[in-house]
This record gives C-alpha cells, sequence and structure tokens, in this order.
C-alpha cells in the first residue's frame, strides 16, 4: 500500500472516482481537519513525552530513586524481668501475625473462610475484599499451633509474619509493678516503662531497596528477614528484689479480704528491711499485662504504692515517740497524763476513747493504745521544728528513687507553717501525706534500728547473655535515730500485739510481731470532705521483732464489714509475715507468741475513728479546695449556755451570744454551714448578757 | 483460490504489521510486568491475542454487508448485557462493570463501542439524506448513541462513557447535516460540558480531572497513579531503563499497571524511542483505517471503518494521555497493549472489520 496522501482523506466525503458520487462538498474540508487535529493529538502526546523523558529526566530519575531507597530499622529483642532467685517475670518471644495483601486475593470470601477455619476471625473486614492494597493486619500474635495451620493452607495473598510478643509467664504476679509493652513494642507501665531504655533492643537503621508499595509495614513484610532478631541487638534484662512466692502469698491474701470486707480497695507492700528490697507490691484490682488491653479499670495500671500519697492516721505515732525518745531522751517508762481522754488544743477538743487506767499512761501504751492525748503531748514535747527534721530524716516528703515514675513525694509542709494544731495532728497522722512506698521504707528503718536504707527494685542489670553489667546493692540512707530509741519503740509495737493492743490479729506462731494499727477517714473525692462513714483501716509492722526480715504495710480502703485497721489490716499482715518468713525459712523463737487467741472485739478502740468535724478546719488534705474548711452547724437550740459553748468549741466554731439562759435560736439554722472566719449566732432565752 | 489469492493481494499490509508489530510489543511488555509481579500475565495475554486472531480472521472473511442484517440483534444484545451487568455485575471499586462468567470476567461496555459504530454507520447507510441529516433525523441518532451511554454511566464507567462519545461524535463529523443541525449539535456539545461537570461526574472523577492542575494536592488518591506514572515515565529518559529494568512500575508503586497503565512501563523500560514506536504503529492503524474508509465500498463499511479508526485514536490520546499527565485519570485501556480479554477481543473484532472492508474495497 502507498503511503497515504491527503487526497486519499479528501476522498472520504467525496464522490468516488469509480462508484456513486455522494454530493458531499464540505467535507472535504473537515477531512482536512480530521488530519489537521490527528497532527496536533499525536504532537502534543510527542512533546509531552519529550518533556518528561528529556528535559525532565533527572528530576524524575532522582524522585524515582529516592521513593525505591528506604531504611528499614531492624531492632533487638526486649530484654527479660527476672525475680530476685531468676525466675522469669517478663520474657519477649516471637509471634506469628498474619497478614493479608488484599491486591493478591483473587476470591476474598473464600480465602477468609479457610482462615477461619484456622483462626478465631470476625466478619471479613470490606479492605479485605477490596481486592487492593498490599497490607493488612488479619490477626496478631496468633498461636504457634494456628501459625501452622495458616501454614499449612498456603494462600496466596496471605502471609505470616513474626512480630515480637512480651509474655508475663506469672500472669496477674505483680502486674501493676511490672507494668506492659503495647503492641507496637514500646514500655507503657512500670518497670516497662520506666526500665524502657534498659530492656528494649537497640535499633538499627539498614538502608534497603522498597520492592513494593504504599505503608511502611508493607515494606517490613517485604523483607521479613529484617525484623528477625538480631542477638547483638538484643536488650538487657533486669533482675528485680520481687520475691515471687511472697508477692504471690500477699496478693492472695489482700485480694481475698478486699473481698470478704467488700472494700472499694487495697494496697500491700513488702520489703526486707535489712537491704530496703522491695519484695512484694499488691493492689487492687488485679491487673495482668498478658491482657493489657482486655483490663476495663485502668487504675489496675498505674502503681498507687508510688504514686499516691494518703494521711497515715495512727500509724505515724512509733514514728513520732521514737523520734521524741531519740531527741527528747524520753523514757518508754515516763509516765504521762491522760486528761480523761480529752485534750483541748487551741480551740479543739481531741478525745481518746480507751480509757486508761488511773487517768494515766505511760510512753509505750500510747502506742499500745494508740492515744491521740498521748501523742499530742509527745509532739508538744519534741516540737514542731524537730519533729518535722525526724519526719524528713525517716524520708517523708521526699521521693524514694525506687526506680517507677511517677513517685509521689507525699506532703509534707514546712514546719514555720505550723501551728498549733497543726502539730497536734501530725502527731496521730493528719495533716501530712505520705505513699505506701514511704512508710514501708520508715518502718525499716524502725526496723533496722535506726538506719534507713534506700529502697531497692531493681538489683542488677544483665547483658544479653546473662552476665551482670551493673549491680546495685543495697545502699544506707543515714542513721535516723539511735538503735536504742528505735529499740523502745518496737518495745510499744510488740505490746500493740499483745493482749490489750489494738493490734492482736498481727500475731502469728512462732515469732514476735511489731506493728501498728491505723484508721483513718476518707476523703471524699467529689465534696472535698472526709466521708464519716468510710474509712481507711491499715496496719503497718514487721517479722521477727527482735530480728525483723519483713516488713509489711497493709491499707484496705473503704471495707464494709468492719473499718479498724486491726480487724481488716492486720489478718492481712498476719498470713503474709507468716507465710513469707516461712518461705524464707526464718526459724520460728520459742519465746514467740502463740497464733492469735481470743483477740477481743473490745480491744479494738476508736482512738484513730476522730469524729470527721474535729479535724482542724484549716487543713486541707492534698491541698484541694475549699469545702473542707466549712463547718456544719449543729442544733444548739434547747442547750444551756455552758453547753452550746462546749458543743460550738468542739467543731471550731466562735460564736456570739445575745441573752442568757437556754438557747432559743441560731443563724444560721442548724445544718447550715459557716465559713471559717464566720461567727454562730445564738439568741437566748433572757434578754441582756454579752458577747461572748 | 484465485478469488483468495486475489483477496489477499489485496491486504491492507500496513494495517497488518502494525498489528503484528503491536500484538508482539504487548506481550513483550507484559512480560516484564508478569516477570515482576511474578504472574503469568503476559502468556494469558498471548493466548487472548490467539483467540482475538482467530476472531479476527472469520470477521474479516465474512462478507461486512451480510453481517449488517445482524447490527440491530447485536445491539440489542449489547444493550440487554448493559442492563444485566447493572443487575447482576460484579462490583468492584464500588462500579460494576464486569459479568462474571466462572471461567472469564466479561466487560460488555467494550463490546458497545462495537455495536454504536455498527448501528450507526447501518443506521447512515439506511436512511440516507443527500442534503444533509435534519435536525429531526437526530432523534434517532441521540437515541442510539444515548442507551448505552446512559447505561454505561449508571455502572459508573466514565472512561468509556466518554468513549463511546467521542467515537460517535468523530462518526458524525464525516457525515453531512444542515445548517440548524450542526448548530444545535455544536451548542448541545458546548452546554452540556457544565451540567456533566456539575451532575454527572462524581467527586472522585472530578478529584481527578483536578489533580491535573496540581497533582500535589492529593499524593496519595487521585494524584497517586498520576504521579507514579509521572515518575515512571520520566526516569525511562529517551533510550529506556531495558526490558525488565523498570523498578517504579514493578517496584508496585504504579497499581493497574498491567491494564490502564501499561504504556508507564513501556515508557520506563523502552524510553522515548520505545514510546514513540508505538504511537507511530497506533497512528499507522488509524491512518490505514481511514483510508479503508476512504475506499469503502458503502456508506456502512466508510463508516465502520472510520469508528474503527476514531476508537483506536480516542483510546490512545486518553491512555496516553492520562499516563503523561495531560489528561484525567480514566479507566480506559490502551488497545491490544493493555491487558484484558474483552478489550483485545473487541479491538481484534474491529481490525477484522477494517480488514474486511479493505478486502472488499471499491477496484480501482
Amino acid at each position: 500500500m502507498s503511503p497515504l496522501r491527503l487526497a486519499d482523506l479528501r476522498r472520504l466525503g467525496l464522490r468516488r472516482r469509480h462508484g456513486p458520487r455522494p454530493a458531499n462538498g464540505p467535507l472535504r474540508a473537515r477531512a482536512r481537519w480530521v488530519i489537521v487535529a490527528l497532527v496536533v493529538f499525536a504532537a502534543a502526546l510527542v512533546a509531552r513525552a519529550l518533556y518528561l523523558q528529556v528535559a525532565q529526566h533527572d528530576r524524575y530519575a532522582t524522585q524515582g530513586e529516592a521513593q525505591k531507597r528506604t531504611t528499614l530499622t531492624l531492632e533487638g529483642r526486649r530484654g527479660n524481668i527476672y525475680d530476685r532467685d531468676g525466675a522469669l517475670l517478663a520474657s519477649t518471644a516471637y509471634a506469628q501475625s498474619v497478614v493479608a495483601q488484599p491486591g493478591k486475593i483473587k476470591r476474598p470470601a473464600e480465602v477468609w473462610a479457610k482462615l477461619a477455619g484456622a483462626l478465631p476471625l470476625g466478619p471479613m473486614p470490606a479492605r479485605f475484599a477490596s481486592g487492593r492494597g498490599d497490607f493488612l493486619w488479619v490477626q496478631r500474635h496468633i498461636s504457634p499451633q494456628a501459625a501452622a495451620a495458616v501454614e499449612a493452607l498456603g494462600l496466596e495473598g496471605i502471609e505470616l509474619y513474626p512480630e515480637p510478643h512480651r509474655h508475663y509467664p506469672k500472669g496477674d504476679l505483680a502486674g501493676a509493678l511490672l507494668g506492659f509493652v503495647d503492641i507496637d513494642g514500646n514500655g507503657r507501665e512500670g518497670l516497662e516503662k520506666n526500665f524502657d531504655g534498659v530492656l528494649r533492643g537497640q535499633s538499627f537503621d539498614m538502608e534497603a531497596v522498597r520492592t513494593s508499595g504504599r505503608t511502611a509495614a508493607s515494606r517490613r513484610v517485604a523483607t521479613p528477614a529484617g525484623i528477625i532478631p538480631i542477638e547483638q541487638l538484643a536488650g538487657r534484662h533486669l533482675r528485680t528484689t520481687l520475691h515471687s512466692g511472697i508477692q504471690h502469698v500477699t496478693q492472695q491474701a489482700l485480694y481475698a479480704q478486699v473481698k470478704a470486707m467488700r472494700a472499694a480497695d487495697g494496697i500491700a507492700i513488702v520489703m526486707d528491711p535489712r537491704t530496703g528490697d522491695v519484695l512484694a507490691m499488691a493492689q487492687t484490682p488485679s491487673f495482668d499485662p498478658n491482657q493489657y488491653r482486655s483490663s476495663a479499670d485502668k487504675r489496675g495500671w498505674r502503681n498507687r504504692l508510688v504514686e499516691h500519697a494518703s494521711e497515715p492516721g495512727s500509724t505515724i505515732k512509733p514514728i513520732l515517740i521514737s523520734s521524741a525518745m531519740d531527741a527528747k531522751g524520753v523514757r518508754p517508762d515516763r509516765i504521762w497524763p491522760a486528761f480523761h481522754g480529752r485534750i483541748r488544743v487551741g480551740r479543739h477538743l481531741i478525745r481518746d476513747t480507751h480509757r486508761m487506767e488511773n487517768n494515766r499512761m505511760t510512753t509505750l501504751e500510747i502506742i499500745q493504745h494508740s492515744s491521740n492525748v498521748g501523742a499530742i503531748q509527745v509532739a508538744q514535747l519534741l516540737g514542731r521544728e524537730t519533729y518535722h527534721s525526724y519526719l524528713r530524716a525517716f524520708g517523708f516528703g521526699e521521693t524514694t528513687g525506687l526506680g517507677i515514675n511517677p513517685e509521689s513525694r507525699g506532703i509534707l509542709d514546712p514546719p514555720n507553717t505550723w501551728r498549733q494544731a497543726r502539730l497536734a495532728t501530725a502527731s496521730y497522722g493528719y495533716g501530712i501525706s505520705v505513699t505506701a512506698i514511704q512508710m514501708v521504707r520508715a518502718y525499716s528503718a524502725l526496723a533496722n534500728r535506726g538506719i534507713l536504707m534506700r529502697p531497692r527494685l531493681v538489683s542488677a542489670i544483665l547483658g544479653p547473655d546473662g552476665t551482670p553489667l551493673e549491680d546495685f546493692p543495697p545502699r544506707q540512707a543515714r542513721r535516723v535515730l539511735s538503735a536504742q530509741a528505735a529499740e523502745d519503740a518496737i518495745r510499744g509495737m510488740i505490746m500493740v500485739t499483745q493482749k490489750g493492743g489494738t493490734g492482736q490479729k498481727a500475731r502469728i506462731p512462732g515469732h514476735q510481731v511489731a506493728g501498728k494499727t491505723g484508721t483513718s477517714n476518707l476523703r471524699n473525692e467529689h465534696t472535698g470532705r472526709y466521708d464519716k462513714d468510710r474509712y481507711r483501716a491499715s496496719f503497718i509492722g514487721f517479722a521477727p521483732a527482735e530480728d525483723p526480715r519483713l516488713v509489711i504495710y497493709v491499707a484496705v480502703d473503704d471495707p464494709r464489714e468492719a473499718h479498724y485497721g486491726g480487724a481488716v489490716a492486720a489478718p492481712v499482715f498476719a498470713q503474709i509475715a507468716a507465710q513469707g518468713l516461712s518461705m524464707l525459712g526464718v526459724p520460728s523463737t520459742s519465746d514467740g507468741l502463740a497464733a492469735a487467741e481470743d483477740v477481743g472485739e473490745a480491744e479494738e478502740q476508736a482512738a484513730e475513728a476522730i469524729d470527721p468535724q474535729l479535724r482542724p478546719w484549716w487543713w486541707v488534705p492534698g491541698h484541694l479546695d475549699g469545702a473542707s474548711k466549712r463547718v456544719v452547724v449543729p442544733d444548739l437550740r434547747g442547750a444551756t449556755l455552758t453547753e452550746a459553748i462546749a458543743k460550738a468549741a468542739e467543731r471550731g466554731i466562735r460564736v456570739q451570744i445575745e441573752g442568757s439562759g437556754q438557747v432559743r435560736g441560731q443563724t444560721p439554722q442548724a445544718g447550715g454551714v459557716l465559713a471559717p472566719d464566720e461567727i454562730l449566732k445564738l439568741k437566748l432565752a433572757q434578754p441582756g448578757g454579752a458577747t461572748l | 483460490m484465485s478469488k483468495l489469492l486475489a483477496i489477499l493481494a489485496r491486504a491492507p499490509w500496513v494495517l497488518l504489521i502494525a498489528l503484528l508489530g503491536l500484538c508482539a510489543l504487548s506481550v513483550y511488555n507484559l512480560h516484564s510486568t508478569s516477570m515482576a509481579a511474578g504472574n503469568t500475565i503476559y502468556l494469558r495475554h498471548l493466548y487472548w491475542m490467539l483467540i482475538g486472531g482467530g476472531v479476527m480472521i472469520v470477521v474479516a472473511l465474512i462478507d461486512y454487508r451480510s453481517l449488517q442484517r445482524f447490527v440491530p440483534l447485536f445491539y440489542l444484545g449489547v444493550l440487554t448485557l448493559l442492563l444485566l451487568v447493572l443487575l447482576v455485575g460484579k462490583e468492584v471499586n464500588g462500579s460494576k462493570r464486569w459479568i462474571d462468567l466462572g471461567f472469564v470476567g466479561f466487560q460488555p461496555s467494550e463490546l458497545a463501542k462495537l455495536a454504536i459504530i455498527l448501528s450507526l454507520a447501518s443506521w447512515f447507510q439506511r436512511v440516507p439524506r443527500p442534503g444533509g441529516y435534519a435536525l429531526k433525523d437526530l432523534l434517532p441518532v441521540a437515541a442510539l448513541i444515548g442507551l448505552p451511554m446512559l447505561l454505561i454511566l449508571l455502572e459508573p464507567d466514565l472512561g468509556h462513557t466518554l468513549m463511546l462519545l467521542f467515537i460517535s461524535g468523530s462518526m458524525l463529523v464525516f457525515e453531512r447535516f444542515e445548517r440548524r443541525a450542526m448548530v444545535t449539535l455544536l451548542i448541545f456539545g458546548l452546554a452540556s460540558a457544565p451540567f456533566v461537570w456539575e451532575f454527572v461526574l462524581r467527586d472522585y472523577q472530578k478529584s481527578r480531572i483536578l489533580t491535573l492542575v496540581d497533582s500535589k494536592a492529593d499524593t496519595h488518591g487521585a494524584g497517586w497513579h498520576a504521579r507514579q506514572a509521572r515518575v515512571a515515565v520520566g526516569s525511562g529518559g529517551f533510550f529506556g531503563k531495558g526490558h525488565g529494568h523498570g523498578t517504579q512500575v514493578a517496584g508496585g508503586f504504579l497499581p493497574e499497571n498491567h491494564t490502564d497503565f501499561v504504556f508507564a512501563n513501556l515508557a520506563e523500560e523502552q524510553g522515548f524511542l520505545g514510546g514513540f514506536f508505538v504511537l507511530a504503529l497506533y497512528l499507522a492503524l488509524i491512518i490505514s483505517a481511514l483510508r479503508s474508509a476512504s475506499m469503502a465500498r458503502d456508506r456502512f463499511g466508510r463508516h465502520v471503518a472510520v469508528g474503527v479508526g476514531a476508537l483506536i485514536f480516542w483510546h490512545v490520546l486518553m491512555n496516553m494521555g492520562m499516563v503523561l499527565n495531560i489528561l484525567p485519570v480514566t479507566g480506559v485501556t490502551l488497545p491490544l497493549l493493555s491487558y484484558g480479554g474483552t478489550s483485545v477481543v473487541t479491538v481484534m473484532s474491529a481490525m477484522g472489520l477494517l480488514l474486511n472492508i479493505h478486502l472488499r474495497r471499491t477496484v480501482f
């Protein structure tokens, strides 16, 4: 065929030379336009191609190279966490995850059905059936059996991809302390978070050529070898001071009691006083880091023993009294007046409910019976500056450096802000707040006969091969008080668990127990006031008293079945102490008391259970809001003048009196609220008289 | 026998050589994408080529004038299929374009192009207007074109809808119209553009057009294809990277690299030279189609040849324009080079028609 000529095109609409000739004048012109259009379009394509491929070639070649190259991040295996005996608490295994490349899947429904035969799958996601894309998680961290089953299916577009998976072999044991690692390998809470830098493997960026597509993850699939653990990059291991056996006992005892007492919450911590080693830390609700995502109650994630501070209540008294023994040479058998169980501090009246024989008590009996009246006198003798400096020496108001962050310092205001009433409340454990770890550390100093240790949770960092890289030996912080003072205070604490004491249920067979009960009102989160019927029941102590091996602090919040520390927390202490000592192989002593036999409820005393309104109006736990400063006005109508004044004084209310005789009227009315500087006006039966 | 020899002697050799060249190139090019993807698409493409070749020979041998009788039947059949695809079609990416026959997917919109070419040509043959078509004549023409267009628009398939419009529009260029009819056609064509933009185009279609203006706007949506195609073509350079060395396309950056964007692979590996060569082959096809038209024995044959030429032309323009980023991304294939059974068989039958018309042209 000869090359096309314009003449040929013209003939398109023209009469043909050999045939019928349709009359077609204007089409000749159109045919010309057609060929012009053809040339123009073709030229446009050619010009554009030249522009892209010649003029802009370098630019696109560079762009192409750039998007082809990528960096692959390799990360070594995360280190393990061990308990003090080398038992595994956390480790990383490589679990298989199932990945789909929807673009390669021909019959998604069929493939999904086959997968569902091997895996517990839900309904098919739309993206799976889209036929597009090269990366979609089908299921992550499946069991080896399931992985084998998926592999056996041999489905196109379905791949297995090994992912690191953190495993906690002991389930919920010390869950909140260990914390957890999220699915992307970041330590999120507890040790996992605070020692993330030690535990996590080193990462290494590798230049790689991208073989397919758009997402970062798909690149990883393209080179699965890239994420297989490389030993040189592996993270370091942690050896902790935890004692798995004691941790287990602690959790069991605490959980059981919280349940039995229908309590809201509970915490317990066990320390070896000689080394400062944390042996166990437990809190409710229990938390299994293997299933951190399914734990509905996120409170379980946070370590409240370190993060939360609260008022210690009467458990502070042995600290106070040992300080006074050390600083002022107060003798254990010194006699203190009991004031018939009432003492006035400024305008506040503070009471004991335990009646002291002969209206007096010894220093040790203050501890034994948890006397507020006695404690106030000791505090007044000691003085606010000295008491404060002892509290600081015992480690209150500072973080312990345990290594778990965030850690609360608690609240310990400087002494120059303390007024007379503040010193009094501080003597029975209000107006300061402390963490559980601070508390157990301070008692460890008593147990150590005066030596304060630095608490220890991590005892060593081990290399990937298990050789110790860094050791953290037990460290003394300082001597807080003389051995004699500690010894004397401990005698009082032993009396707590003996006949007449508040904590007889803390007794265990074969060992002498020293300790102190505490019962304090809980503050209502919403109103900021103390709730009259909600308590924290606590017990802290150690055993054996003569050579303490375990210091145990137990606190149960809002128990409904009983509320005294001696009834609620002491039994938990006893359980942990008895089993813990037997686990440690501590031999029973002959002079150890028999098991708690006849602990009468009568011994429980309400010394700690002060009427919340008795607490000074100015003290706001946690420095929150002013709600608790206000005082509810009692109904004084019908009372005599002296009765009315006494009742008002109990509540720290100043009164203005008009007339004499019985009270007839009052402003504000009973049940009303008075601000701190407001005055209650009383109208009496007979006119006359003066403002008091 | 001598008659057959006579027919062969009149064969359009330019057309056949260009066709063979394109077929060979398409298998060669798909071999590269197959290597990268690890499949055997190029072989399947080859089988479709062979089937298409058989269809082409059958179509070429039966006199097209006797085929004309079956045109209404074919047209109705295609309409039925287009309805069917809306009812029972397989939905892929939100549009229903395929009928699943079990062993093979089937795309009726491909056949619709043939149906429109044949029926429009047949109508021109049956209703001659030596003085040009009047306004009232446009009504049946509009119905003939509009019905399948509407059905395809509903799938939705913008590319094929436009394709039908362009092909039939091109065929109208080669007919005479009365002045009023022509003016109406022009006005209608111009006036419909904003209407189409507002009411017919879907958002994703608009965004594809908009990304032409600013492809950085959406690098992973509609702009992704366009950008990756540009990078592939541009990085190919003048001489190309060589067969099997096209990393951009083979690396999975450009989806649909064996179908709609197959030209990007070719331009990357064979460079400007390869692309230009392919364009030249297509131009040879189009020109020989026009030449066949100019020599056709009757109006039917002439219009069919023009329609086939237009089919190739618009496909090539829209597809290459898309790959080169001067036209929006539409699902328009590159005839013969793109993988796809229905498309290959359709184009090959169109080639058969062209051969048929050429072989039975007026003897000089």
